[in-house]
């Protein structure tokens, strides 16, 4: 349809009194002179162009038939039964729940938090759980709570993914027949999504990829449509599919970043069409101009709009302060209600009591406090670090360089860009110093420990001299990249004896130092993480006209900027070793599921249908396979029809191989965790090109040959769902049928979870009984319990008190601590408390 | 992305009359050859007279003109050899990585055996030169800035060795532009800007493999370019020298640096277009005739590098004989192939009741258990066992002393130890009955505690997803037995009677139980662990830090004769197999250097030049050596990079509106042999963004070589529209030569003085001879990103 890949199919490049090739024409004979062109051509290289009718036949209008609406509402009811059967079991709260759950309460009360996907998902359970009556109060803490027990409408929130899910089989039916298929491989292709296990484990859980994978299949959808209009660009009909599918491409973009997959499957769709239409010299270059811009506006600008309307709700929903606040700038905690709200003299004078804080590292202030640097090759002074919460012991004096004064007779002097100064911690009395000796959390030959030293009777030396480098000032205020002023100025300190500046490490340090955040001096640093400014600036006994300063809140732009670079360093800073992560080379052909939530007799476990994800990986390999030597045949002019089958085949599964390409081949180039759940777009298009397949071979055969194909082919797929739905609706199975259906032995299905299992029961033997390591998370906890309630000699005593290994069966996409190791710190800052006093400003 | 299409042309040319193309492409509807044919044609019948006017008219011109490709040619290797030689013996110190490939070629002389990522070619190379000038390898260039005078290292020849190379390349530049169909001013213009770029010559003049590899690499599109231009003349004698030359200069490059590899995907892809081509029916190919060209190709360019890159690791281990600092890199069969290797004079069997020590692989720490338990709760409110600690410690003490002992047959055990304890003489027979060998259950006691080693479910210290290691005494109770058993898994063993050895068995010790496998990782405990490494059981049994060595028995040591019977015994190993474990070690340290270095950047700031390399400094003389390229060059042929894009999509969109701007043959050389320089540039250049390691400016030379002959594609393409007289010469000068108009002579003078000036300006960075002043360096910061020394 699309991309065509059937590249002679719609060369539009057509010479002059070419006349046009019939397509059953095996072998062309030589072209004679006047067939090639004397101009040179560049665009096709050897073979001239060979034209051929099909493609009108392609586009032709699917018109809806009495059958296809009585199918689709039976099988948008099979749909809706599968998805939602026994959709209350477990009660409990399963994997990811615990932190999509919480997200929805989030929003149901208002309070701002950080996640790495983009809000749409999120605000749709959201949405789902105050229609079921959830009041955002259960927190969803842990895997394995109990829903009943705190009642809450959790079936309501689970229905909106189930009927989502159920949403993409009749979706399924209809871009089937849209691409010009009958109704049977349409049915086909509807039953073998209907009954794909992985994507009815996902539909059933209140996790991100049912929404995700429903704009996905949309989005194709309407573009499917949109394609049937081909022949009658800039009706009200084409319009509408054309802006459908932008809107939903933002809207799946909005759901999780996996979205944007879509763009390079339909961009490059497009751009082959555009550039087919440009040789289609009976289009005036007006009119493709207006081809060009509609597809612009409809399939870019559309979907942008989509996405930052939503984070416009999310920000307008989320106005209350919340734990993740401290991952943000000051600019942008002031936007929330209860958030940071700072007023401070504006400008800084010498004398001037100041607190600075990182400007990018938004781990805190610099600080400092009586205790002293233990590392080994420390100097053993004063602590200096930078700490998250605003007391005494951030505030610093601004004194003139070692052996220098300044005559403040006049009146306060201030502090200009370039004055060499120091600082003196006002609690402590002691300079910010720093000197040829190693910080504490590394050897870099360019990086040094910064230390308070002094003490009294010594007036200081000059290592604790620094230069101050102003980098940039706010453009409406003016003089602030001349002189120091709070918040505007943003400026370095640059040791003038070592040249190294102060840096903000984002290392947490040991214990011993309070596990605050690492500051050292640092040479050769680009200003990113050694950049300052003051926040809170006082001069005492100033009292003439002191200038006020306070944060600008960030525009709502500005939120959806920053909260969307935070997004970025998140996602890339996903490593972990998830027990069931698993790499792109191993999805789609199944190589192990994971484990989501393990009961006594059922437990779940994400795996898919296997005869579906191996039949449909086996056809897209055929189609390229084909493809290629399909052009190799072209060149020898021999060209099978396939039974007039050809460019249908070639042009639908062509395209839905393109985009299974861009759904997961880019995955190979993501260095975070990664998930099977991540191939689920990518395997619907896989369906779609094994129904394809299916009917390509099956088309000139007679109807019940055909039939009983597709009979075979919908029986071994019903077997197979029957034969996994055990794990995948949680019902109660028998370790015994549990074993057997390991069909593959790298599936690590833990079957002592089911009946005849060692995990079966909560009376277990022996504390220790069931230690292999796939268990699941929730189980973790019980195990802890049991190993309580056991008894024994000395040495299982001691396993009483022991915690049970913990299986870390979250996802880690977890919003705090996901933030990124280095973000996280600042946050882990936050709730240790400090060795000293705290005095509140 | 074809070369050249001038081949029929360049024929006609070079016999003086025309030749008949073959009758293969004569009726041949391609339009390319169509057009060609159809002006062949019209000259045809005039061919001979017009070919005698015009040497009538070339004899009118001066002899200068006549022969100025000859004589441009003698310019750009005069002054390529004055850019790279001058005043090469300065510094006489040891720059950047002089450090490595001057230590590796000394260690060939040598015959010591090394470990480096890089395949041997290049450095067997620097190697070939220290040995002709009889350079004994006794210096290991340590670390920057060590003297080489006061060292007695013959630096001044080894580099003008190497430099000859680097020498090489802006001729080899010229010859390649010339092949390919451009003027003598195209040509001499990017050979110039070669010549005077920085980066190349500071590369160019100093012991580092780059400008070998930049050799090796022109040298085979050079090869190439002559092959694909004998396309009409398959299977001719020189067909297969170029061919041939091509591979084989393919395997040498790939023999340099793996991103050789980048080069055999450019003339792969080349190749793979020139097949399309052929296998074109409308050409008369037949299905044998292809496939004696796939053939031809395949074994040229797939079987012939290959032969090559492997038998110069053959050299390589021919050569490195004996043990050095690179066995450890290896596994233990591996370094007992190599003379004096301490693993054939200390590998001992070992025995039940054998008080051994176990050694970490990665991170040296020997297993280790002392009286101290674990705390109850730790900080993050975990609870443990409050077992004995079993830890990770970097000394060898007695602690670290573990007796293995046979998880079953006890009671024959104790009676052999009975014996073995009342110092009995056993014979070799009843001493072989207890030898342990792979997959063998065993229980390992703690000698100093007399406890033994045990895993169980609790989570480790520092690790809550590991299982903890402790020790519970020795008459514990039946049910933690189980917990105590481990299996021997000697990496490598794949049948049961793999005794286990000290030294030379590296085992995964794992829990019979829980399967999991003992580890250690850098993590250290806290005071209660006495700063200890943390030890635990991974789940993972296949990760590589799970791996352990035992060094040593107890009070057992190598007599004379032992160690020679020892030597006896090392089973051989065939090269194929020392050559596997090499290229897999080889992968796998590649993509492990992740360490930042400061002067690291990103494929993204290359083109811009954001950024350099300090390569030296003499603090005291205020000199610096600094990679830094041509900024000019450098931005002008990014430049020349976006503008070849740039047309050719507006051209090719007019194309497809059959409005033609450019016609016929200067658009197609424009597009094919433009494009294959531009993908050349694109193939060296983009694979790096996808790479995981740390990245260096020198990554991008190779690229930048392609970026500088775009400048020469693009200046022909602006400037010239007769095409066919430039496409009938030859780079030595047998044919004419083209005056350019005087806006081009005009634009070439322009490229070429600002070129130079800017290279004089920069020179003082890249020969690191001047000293400088302050306002000087800082003069040259043209980004205030390079971040140049002594600015103060």
């Amino acid at each position: 349809m699309t991309v065509d890949m059937d590249k002679e199919g719609k060369r539009g490049h057509r010479p002059k009194g070419h006349s046009i090739q019939t397509d059953d024409t095996a072998r062309v004979p030589k072209l004679t002179k006047e067939d090639s062109p004397t101009t040179h051509q560049p665009s096709s290289d050897a073979v001239t162009v060979v034209s051929h009718k099909y493609t009108a036949a392609f586009f032709a209008k699917w018109n809806v038939s009495s059958t296809d609406a009585l199918l689709l509402l039976v099988i948008s009811l099979v749909a809706l039964v599968v998805r939602c059967y026994r959709l209350s079991i477990p009660a409990k709260v399963v994997f990811d729940e615990v932190h999509f759950g919480k997200f929805a309460g989030k929003y149901l009360n208002g309070t701002y938090f950080y996640d790495l996907h983009p809000p749409l998902a999120k605000m749709m359970f959201a949405a789902a759980g105050k229609l079921a009556g959830y009041d955002g109060v259960f927190d969803f803490k842990s895997i394995g709570l109990d829903y009943e027990a705190a009642s809450v409408p959790y079936v309501g929130m689970r229905l909106l993914p189930a009927i989502l899910g159920a949403i993409t089989v009749p979706a399924t039916y209809v871009v089937v027949r849209a691409c010009g298929y009958k109704i049977d491989t349409a049915a086909l292709a509807s039953l073998l999504v209907c009954f794909e296990n992985g994507l009815i484990t996902q539909s059933r859980l209140i996790l991100l990829d049912s929404p995700l994978v429903f704009f996905t299949v949309l989005s194709l959808t309407t573009w499917t449509m949109f394609w049937t209009q081909q022949d009658k660009p800039f009706t009200r009909t084409w319009w509408f599919w054309l802006l459908a599918t932008g809107a939903m491409m933002g809207c799946a973009a909005s759901c999780k970043w996996v979205g944007l997959f879509l763009f390079p499957a339909i961009g490059l769709s497009t751009i082959a069409d555009l550039w087919n239409k440009i040789a289609d010299l009976s289009i005036s270059p007006r009119k493709w101009f207006a081809h060009f811009f509609a597809r612009a506006l409809a399939l870019l600008a559309v979907p942008l709009a989509v996405y930052l309307f939503w984070f416009q709700v999310h920000f307008a929903v989320l106005y209350k302060t919340g734990d993740a606040k401290a991952m943000m700038s000051p600019e942008f905690q002031t936007t929330l209600e209860g958030g940071l709200n700072v007023t401070t003299d504006r400008d800084v004078f010498y004398g001037s009591e100041i607190r600075m804080r990182s400007t990018n590292g938004r781990s805190g202030y610099l600080h400092s406090h009586t205790h002293n640097w233990q590392h080994e090759k420390g100097s053993g002074q004063q602590q200096v670090t930078i700490y998250g919460f605003a007391d005494q012991n951030n505030i610093w004096i601004v004194e003139p360089a070692y052996n220098k004064t300044i005559d403040t007779s006049n009146g306060p002097v201030p502090v200009m860009a370039g004055d060499v100064i120091r600082l003196r911690h006002k609690i402590t009395d002691k300079f910010l110093h720093s000197h040829d000796k190693k910080p504490a959390l590394t050897s870099d030959d360019n990086k040094f420990e910064l230390s308070g030293y002094g003490f009294p009777g010594f007036d200081g030396d000059t290592n604790d001299n620094f230069r101050l480098e102003i980098l940039s000032g706010d453009k409406t205020m003016e003089g602030s990249d001349k002189m120091l002023q709070s918040i505007y100025s943003r400026f370095r300190l640059i040791h003038t004896n070592l040249g190294c500046a102060v840096f903000n490490s984002r290392k947490k340090l040991p214990k011993w130092a309070f596990e605050q955040t690492e500051v050292n001096c640092m040479r050769n640093c680009m200003p990113r993480m050694s950049t300052w400014h003051v926040e809170y600036a006082h001069l005492p006994n100033n009292t003439d006209g002191v200038r006020k300063a306070e944060y600008r809140p960030l525009s709502v732009w500005g939120k959806i900027l920053e909260y969307n670079k935070m997004m970025a360093s998140s996602n890339a800073g996903l490593t972990g070793d998830h027990p069931f992560a698993a790499r792109p080379q191993h999805w789609p052909w199944l190589r192990r599921g994971t484990a989501y939530w393990g009961g006594y007799g059922n437990f779940i476990y994400q795996l898919g249908n296997p005869p579906v994800w191996w039949a449909s990986l086996a056809s897209v390999l055929l189609l390229m396979a084909v493809r290629v030597l399909l052009f190799l045949l072209d060149k020898r002019q021999i060209r099978p029809s396939f039974g007039g089958q050809r460019a249908k085949y070639l042009s639908a599964a062509g395209f839905f191989t393109i985009s299974w390409l861009c759904h997961y081949i880019p995955f190979f180039l993501m260095g975070r965790e990664l998930f099977i759940h991540h191939y689920f777009p990518a395997l619907w298009m896989a369906i779609l090109v094994l129904a394809f397949t299916l009917d390509l071979f099956t088309a000139r055969l007679p109807a019940v040959v055909r039939w009983s194909v597709y009979l075979v082919a919908a029986s071994i797929t019903l077997y197979a769902f029957e034969t996994f739905s055990y794990i995948t609706y949680a019902r109660v199975w028998t370790k015994d049928v549990c074993m057997k259906s390991k069909w593959l032995n790298t599936w690590d299905i833990d079957c002592e979870h089911a009946i005849g299992g060692a995990r079966s029961t909560e009376q277990q033997s022996s504390p220790v009984a069931g230690a292999d390591t796939g268990v699941n998370g929730s189980d973790a906890k019980q195990r802890v319990f049991s190993a309580e309630a056991a008894g024994g000699d000395a040495i299982n005593g001691a396993d009483k008190s022991a915690s049970a290994v913990e299986s870390v069966y979250v996802e880690p996409e977890f919003v705090n601590t996901a933030a990124g190791p280095k973000e996280a710190v600042g946050k882990e800052n936050m709730s240790i408390k400090p060795p000293v006093k705290h005095v509140e400003l | 992305m074809s070369v050249d299409d001038s081949a029929q042309l360049k024929m006609r040319s070079s016999k003086g009359k025309p030749i008949t193309a073959p009758d293969t492409l004569g009726s041949a509807g391609e339009q390319g050859h169509t057009s060609v044919n159809a002006t062949s044609s019209k000259e045809a019948d005039s061919s001979v007279s017009s070919s005698e006017s015009e040497s009538r008219r070339a004899s009118k011109v001066s002899g200068w003109v006549k022969n100025s490709s000859k004589y441009a040619f003698l310019v750009v290797v005069a002054l390529s050899f004055i850019t790279r030689y001058w005043l090469i013996w300065d510094p006489a110190q040891v720059v950047f990585d002089e450090v490595h490939f001057g230590k590796f070629a000394s260690y060939y002389l040598r015959r010591e055996y090394y470990f480096d990522v890089h395949p041997p070619l290049a450095k067997m190379l620097i190697a070939l030169g220290g040995w002709l000038i009889g350079y004994d390898g006794h210096f290991l260039f340590e670390k920057i800035g060590m003297d080489y005078m006061s060292n007695g290292v013959p630096y001044i020849m080894l580099r003008a060795w190497v430099a000859l190379f680097g020498f090489a390349i802006p001729p080899l530049v010229y010859m390649i532009m010339a092949e390919s169909g451009y003027s003598v001013a195209a040509a001499t213009l990017a050979a110039l800007l070669v010549t005077f770029d920085n980066a190349l010559v500071t590369q160019g003049r100093l012991i580092l493999l780059d400008n070998i590899m930049i050799y090796f690499m022109l040298a085979a599109v050079y090869s190439y370019v002559r092959f694909f231009k004998l396309r009409y003349k398959a299977f001719s004698t020189q067909w297969w020298t170029w061919l041939l030359s091509t591979g084989a200069m393919l395997g040498c490059v790939v023999s340099c640096k793996l991103v050789g590899l980048f080069t055999i995907m450019l003339v792969g892809m080349a190749v793979l277009y020139d097949l399309w081509r052929i296998i074109d029916i409308r050409r008369g190919t037949t299905m044998f005739d292809f496939c004696r060209h796939f053939v031809a190709r395949a074994f040229a360019l797939i079987v012939v590098p290959f032969m090559l890159y492997l038998s110069f690791f053959y050299i390589h281990f021919a050569l490195l004989t004996h043990t050095g600092p690179g066995d450890a890199y290896h596994t233990s069969k591996f370094q007992m192939q190599l003379i004096d290797s301490p693993m054939t004079k200390s590998s001992f069997d070992i025995h039940y009741g054998d008080q051994i020590v176990f050694r970490h692989r990665d991170s040296a720490v020997y297993l280790d258990s002392n009286t101290g338990r674990y705390p109850l709760r730790y900080e993050d409110q975990r609870v443990s066992s409050q077992g004995q600690q079993v830890t990770g410690a970097k000394n060898l003490t007695s602690n670290s002393l573990w007796m293995i002992q046979p998880a079953k047959d006890q009671l024959g055990f104790q009676e052999f130890m009975a014996r073995r304890d009342a110092g009995e003489d056993i014979s070799d027979e009843d001493m072989d009955k207890w030898l342990v060998y792979h997959s063998d259950f065993v229980q390992l006691m703690h000698v100093n505690t007399s406890s033994i080693l045990r895993t169980h479910d609790v989570a480790s210290p520092l690790t809550p997803t590991n299982m903890e290691f402790t020790t519970v005494p020795l008459n514990g109770s039946v049910a933690v037995w189980e917990d105590t058993i481990w299996q021997i898994n000697i990496d490598g063993a794949d049948t049961n009677d793999t005794v286990l050895q000290t030294s030379s068995s590296f085992i995964r010790l794992v829990s019979k139980k829980h399967s999991v496998a003992m580890y250690t990782h850098k993590k250290k405990l806290p005071a209660w662990g006495h700063k200890h490494q943390e030890i635990n059981g991974n789940k993972k049994p296949t990760e590589n830090g799970n791996v352990w060595t035992i060094p040593l028995i107890h009070g057992r040591k190598a007599s004379p004769e032992e160690q020679e019977e020892m030597k006896n015994k090392v089973a051989k190993m065939g090269f194929f197999e020392k050559y596997a474990e090499l290229q897999g070690l080889m992968i796998k340290h590649n993509n492990a250097l992740t360490s930042v270095h400061p002067f690291q950047s990103t494929p993204m700031s290359w083109p811009l030049l954001v950024r350099g390399i300090s390569f030296w400094t003499n603090a005291d003389a205020r000199k610096q050596i600094y990679l830094l390229g041509n900024p000019v060059g450098w931005w002008l042929s990014s430049l020349s990079l976006l503008a070849y894009v740039i047309s050719v999509v507006a051209l090719e969109l007019f194309n497809r509106r059959n409005i033609t701007i450019v016609d016929g043959i200067i658009y197609r050389h424009f597009l094919r042999s433009g494009g294959f320089i531009a993908f050349a540039w694109f193939i060296h250049y983009f694979p790096f963004f996808l790479m995981g390691r740390s990245l260096f400016l020198h990554h991008y030379l190779p690229a930048s070589i392609f970026a500088y002959m775009m400048i020469g594609a693009t200046y022909q393409f602006f400037n010239f529209d007769e095409y066919q007289k430039f496409t009938l010469r030859h780079w030595n000068g047998k044919a004419r030569a083209l005056m350019p108009s005087t806006i081009a002579a005009a634009l070439f003078a322009t490229i070429i003085a600002a070129q130079v000036a800017t290279f004089m300006f920069f020179a003082p960075l890249a020969y690191g001879t001047t000293s400088m002043t302050p306002e000087q360096i800082r003069g040259r910061m043209w980004m205030s990103t390079y971040d140049l020394h002594f600015q103060k």
